[in-house]
């Protein structure tokens, strides 16, 4: 049925909508060519007839044949999709001033891919699939079943390499102003993992704080959903002044004021602790609220020091060449121990072979003490070259434009999701079964530790993976304060109207998206407590 | 293990917060605004810099015209390519002791001297010599319409509304809403256009509206555009004239940090000839080069910049 319904969409497409559009240039409209317009050749009308065969093909009986020839279909659709419409654009641009009134300005003509592109991609995506479906019926295996799905992708990948697809004005747009793409697709990934990573820090606090405390719980919720609607623009025009001001600071200068003020909320909250007793119920509440906002500012001071220059650590470490070799080590031997983790799960090597216990951790060891020489090493880069006395904080990256605005402000957005869900995760927990680790004699911490946080696990995860896709999205917005990232290609894009300079950009967010996604799944597998995790 | 983990952090850090200690000077920031010529100017500055054996680094495309001048002001960039009339349109607004007198508006050397003086005392910025460029707001048509409709002017514009001729202008909203924009042509050449006659797409650029009046949509046939946009050569739209100066000077000019052009001043040395040699032809070339054949920004500024012997090779 599945099948049924892709064939349908391919064919529709291909029948109906146009295939490519000859552009004389980058910006100017283009002309629309349908695949049964392409003069002289049966290969177009054999790409339409192949898109119609998994409408006969659903009816097939025999599961695990059908399984295949529609596995083989959808990929081949998907290949063909790409690589006809390609051989025809370049056809159309040996002649491309013929197609034109006179009087257009044809320099750099290109092929911009179409509507029936995007539904030949679709449906054959969907083809494929409904094949996978069909031979996970038949119990094949899960790596042939994958080696199966994957093909299609791969060849695709090996034309792109190959230049195959060169013709396509993404491709051109690629090769004009692409150099920067990977370091910009870096700098999206990492700062969605640095601030997922700090929200995650403050909002598990946070939603902690709302399951336990019912006063402060309307209040939390409230906050962060508030947060949630400012809009980015507004956000990062905010952020730029007292960014910039704090950025012309001196590092000693605002150290020494940062201690003053710490060692001040330190004193007021040992005082307030020895006196709240005996004050009187309104005073109490008044002071604890004070005490608060007093070790508010150097907290969250240090927060946007610690999250900026972070930032501009990750980045360093993972662009600079020198360091090549330490990183490469690091993530082996991050990877090893996941590998052993899974492995150690799935074959319970614990009970068979004792010593292995022992030797799990010792990769774990080596990515630490490797990423801990990284981190060195790219602080040392960062601030190497200056005096301490010199130094401001502009140094440690906090400015107000760049990264500093960004992370702060998608720090901010991934709170919503992450306080949500912690917050129901934790809530949702059934008291007997906390009741009954009282019982056993849990302190408050093994409570939390081994009880409520792999209770809460999955849920908490699932805010992670939410927070994690918009925050993919929002960071593209980043680039309006200087921020790079994806959005540099999408905004400009935007700006200038070209499709082919959005598609640059839009097109890797929407692959890290999903990657990330599905990293995060395995992540969520692999940290699930066995006791809970599905079947 | 955790102990020997802190001594190696520990160690990390030291060795990395004392490694080397000599203080360097700090390399230029060139910002810009999110839109293709100012992606050039940027670049050009950038690429002149570079070529003089500055330390530069490149934070182009930066963001709107606000982000730009805090940045600029607030000293996260050092430098970028600001028009006149849009820094004596927002910037001066609130200075309570001087009143920018209307006729300046219009007036290349009276505007850029009267801007850059007020830049001066107030920001410490200084403006270096502008472009013979004027990239102002214009009305543009298809070449069709301007044919069969005889329309080449904002005269001949205002013959054709108050005949009664169908118009429909895809804008901004800020060329829609400031007293210098639309307004100002309705005052200078007597028509008067309802709010029915105007398609107002907000924070739209002129390349958002010409693409709207190229593909047709909503029968847009009048469109705002930028008079040195490189895009007008890839449509085949004509630029109305606008032979009476209904449109202030916007004539893009370096503006850079006075305190890093007192630590460099052969600056100017090297940006004011290139500027003076960027007139509006060779600006909209460069624009549609970027734009309409798709070539690189760095690679086209380098090309012209070559050419014209501004850098060495």
């Amino acid at each position: 049925m599945i099948a049924f319904l892709g064939g349908c969409f391919a064919s529709f497409g291909f029948f109906f909508l146009p295939v490519i559009e000859v552009k004389p240039n980058r910006l100017a409209s283009g002309l629309p060519v349908g695949l049964l317009e392409i003069p002289g050749d049966m290969r177009y009308l054999l790409l339409f007839l192949l898109a119609l065969t998994p409408v006969l093909l659903a009816f097939m009986g025999d599961r695990n044949r059908r399984g295949w020839a529609l596995a083989a279909v959808g990929n081949l659709i998907v290949i063909l999709t790409l690589y006809l419409p390609a051989l025809a654009g370049s056809a159309y641009l040996v002649g491309a001033e013929a197609l034109f009134e006179a009087g257009t300005r044809i320099s750099n003509p290109r092929i911009l891919s179409s509507a029936a592109i995007a539904f030949g991609l679709a449906g054959g995506g969907v083809v494929l699939f409904a094949g996978l479906l069909d031979l996970e019926g038949c119990g094949v295996p899960r790596l042939v079943r994958g080696l199966a799905g994957a093909v299609g992708a791969l060849v695709v990948v090996a034309m792109l390499a190959g230049g195959t697809l060169d013709v396509y004005s993404i491709m051109v747009e690629y090769h004009s102003r692409g150099e920067a793409l990977a370091l910009r697709f870096l700098e999206h990934i990492v700062f969605v993992l640095v601030a997922l990573a700090a929200g995650l820090i403050v909002g598990i606090a946070l939603g902690l704080w709302a399951s336990r405390d019912a006063k402060a719980e309307d209040a939390i919720l409230y906050t962060v959903g508030i947060i949630q609607t400012i809009p980015s623009l507004a956000l990062f025009g905010i952020l730029l002044v007292p960014l910039a001001r704090l950025g012309d600071l001196h590092f000693l200068s605002l150290a020494r004021d940062w201690l003053l003020l710490a060692a001040i909320a330190l004193a007021a909250a040992l005082a307030l602790r020895r006196l709240h007793t005996r004050l009187p119920e309104r005073a109490r509440q008044f002071s604890l609220v004070a005490v608060f906002i007093l070790a508010l500012i150097p907290l969250s001071l240090l927060a946007v020091l610690i999250i900026a220059f972070g930032f501009e650590v990750a980045l360093t470490v993972l662009t600079t060449s020198e360091l090549a070799l330490l990183r490469s080590v690091t993530g082996l031997a991050l990877i090893l121990f996941l590998i052993l983790i899974s492995t150690g799960k799935r074959l319970d090597l614990e009970r068979k072979l004792p010593q292995y216990r022992r030797w799990r951790f010792l990769p774990l060891f080596a990515a630490a003490l490797g990423a801990l020489l990284l981190l060195a090493q790219g602080a040392g880069r960062l601030l190497g070259n200056s005096e301490l006395a010199e130094l401001t904080i502009r140094d440690f990256g906090v400015s107000g434009i760049g990264t500093a605005p960004a992370i702060i402000a998608l720090t901010l957005y991934s709170l919503l999701p992450l306080v949500r869900n912690t917050y129901a995760g934790l809530k949702n927990i059934d008291p007997a079964i906390i009741d009954s680790g009282k019982g056993m004699g849990f302190t408050a911490a093994q409570s939390f530790f081994r009880i409520e946080l792999p209770l809460a696990f999955p849920v908490i995860m699932a805010g992670v993976r939410n927070a994690a896709i918009s925050l993919v999205g929002i960071a593209a917005v980043a680039s309006i304060i200087g921020a790079g990232a994806l959005g540099d290609f999408i905004l400009l894009g935007v700006n200038s109207t070209s499709i082919d300079q959005i598609l640059l950009g839009t097109v890797p967010a929407v692959l890290l998206a999903v990657i990330m996604d599905a990293g995060l799944k395995v992540l969520e597998s692999l940290l699930t407590s066995p006791g809970i995790r599905q079947a | 293990m955790k102990k020997a983990v802190l001594w190696i952090l520990m160690a990390g850090l030291l060795v990395s917060a004392f490694g080397v200690a000599s203080a360097q000077e700090s390399p230029i920031r060139v910002g810009s605004k999110q839109f293709t010529e100012q992606i050039v100017l940027g670049q050009i500055i950038v690429a002149a810099l570079e070529d003089a054996g500055l330390d530069v680094v490149d934070r182009t495309n930066l963001g709107g015209t606000q982000v730009n001048r805090d940045a600029l002001v607030n000293g996260e960039i050092d430098i970028y390519a600001e028009y006149t009339g849009t820094a004596l349109y927002n910037y001066f607004n609130d200075v309570p002791w001087y009143d920018i007198p209307h006729e300046a508006y219009g007036h290349r050397v009276l505007g850029y001297s009267l801007v850059s003086s007020l830049d001066a005392a107030i920001n410490d910025l200084v403006w270096l010599a502008p472009t013979p460029a004027n990239n102002t707001y214009a009305f543009a048509v298809t070449s069709a319409f301007a044919e069969e409709n005889d329309v080449y002017s904002v005269i001949d514009m205002a013959d054709y509304v108050n005949d009664g001729g169908f118009v429909y202008l895809a804008t901004g909203d800020e060329f829609a809403q400031r007293p210098d924009g639309i307004a100002s042509f309705e005052e200078t050449y007597g028509f008067d256009l309802t709010d029915d006659q105007l398609l107002i797409i907000s924070n739209a650029t002129p390349a958002q509206t010409e693409q709207a009046l190229n593909e047709g949509a909503n029968d847009v046939n009048f469109a705002m555009a930028y008079a040195t946009d490189g895009a007008l050569m890839a449509y085949n739209f004509v630029v109305l004239e606008d032979p009476f100066g209904a449109q202030p000077i916007y004539a893009p000019t370096p503006v850079i940090r006075g305190e890093v052009i007192r630590a460099n001043p052969e600056i100017a040395g090297i940006l004011n000839p290139i500027f003076r040699a960027l007139d509006n032809v060779t600006l909209q070339t460069l624009n549609a080069e970027v734009e309409v054949e798709g070539l690189n920004p760095a690679d086209a500024v380098r090309a012209w910049l070559q050419e014209s012997g501004f850098i060495g090779n």
